[in-house]
């Protein structure tokens, strides 16, 4: 586990291998002068080509609901957010763990749903589909 | 309502914009990198509870943009950037 000074936040980043071609990699933030930690993301990452590409993460930034962005499209940023079905009690540790939990159980539905929407995009490049 | 029919009926909520969405490469275009949030014309208790996201994504100062689910399947969704 990495731990970088960062102003007042300590940030700490793991990573967790699902198999070659998918891993989680969380991220959460201490605050050193509110004593709050903020779960900056955890995220589903999968490979495509050589890259790994985000194609859904969790976060509570700025002590907001924990909530949901799906990727779209293989060629563009944009993301969709929802919080339905996501674990709103708990303090950080408990949705950390949830959220990671959550991503461990579902992420060949998750990478299936994506692989198939960009099914055209990414009709001539090879992606482990599990 | 049940927590797991919630759950359902938003992924498919946020499914059909998805792949609504993959279909309109000049919308995608226009609101590149932008966040949608998704609100059903007949579910005001799941636009409750998606609504409440907005100002947190604000704060991350990302573009949000409202995904107006409609009734029309010839012009489905209805898109609007929120700006403040």
């Amino acid at each position: 586990m990495k731990k970088i000074k960062e102003n007042f936040k300590k940030r700490h980043l793991s990573e967790i291998i699902l198999s070659n071609s998918n891993k989680i990699i969380y991220v959460y933030n201490d605050d050193l002068k509110t004593k709050q930690t903020e779960i900056v993301s955890v995220s589903l990452n999968i490979k495509i080509l050589d890259n790994w590409v985000t194609i859904l993460y969790y976060d509570n930034h700025h002590e907001g609901l924990l909530h949901r962005h799906n990727k779209i499209s293989y060629d563009n940023e944009a993301n969709i957010v929802d919080n339905e079905g996501v674990k709103k009690k708990g303090d950080w540790k408990k949705l950390l763990h949830w959220a990671i939990e959550d991503i461990k159980n579902n992420y060949i539905y998750y990478k299936k749903k994506f692989l198939y929407r960009n099914r055209f995009l990414l009709k001539d490049i090879k992606v482990e589909k599990f | 309502m049940s927590k797991a029919q919630q759950f359902k009926l938003n992924v498919n909520l946020s499914d059909r914009l998805a792949n609504y969405l993959i279909t309109q490469p000049d919308i995608l275009k226009k609101y590149s990198g932008c966040s949608y949030i998704v609100f059903s014309y007949k579910n005001e208790e799941l636009n409750k509870l998606n609504i409440k996201l907005i100002p947190g994504l604000k704060l991350e100062g990302k573009t949000v943009v409202r995904a107006q689910e409609t009734s029309n399947p010839d012009n489905p969704w209805i898109l609007t950037p929120i700006y403040n």
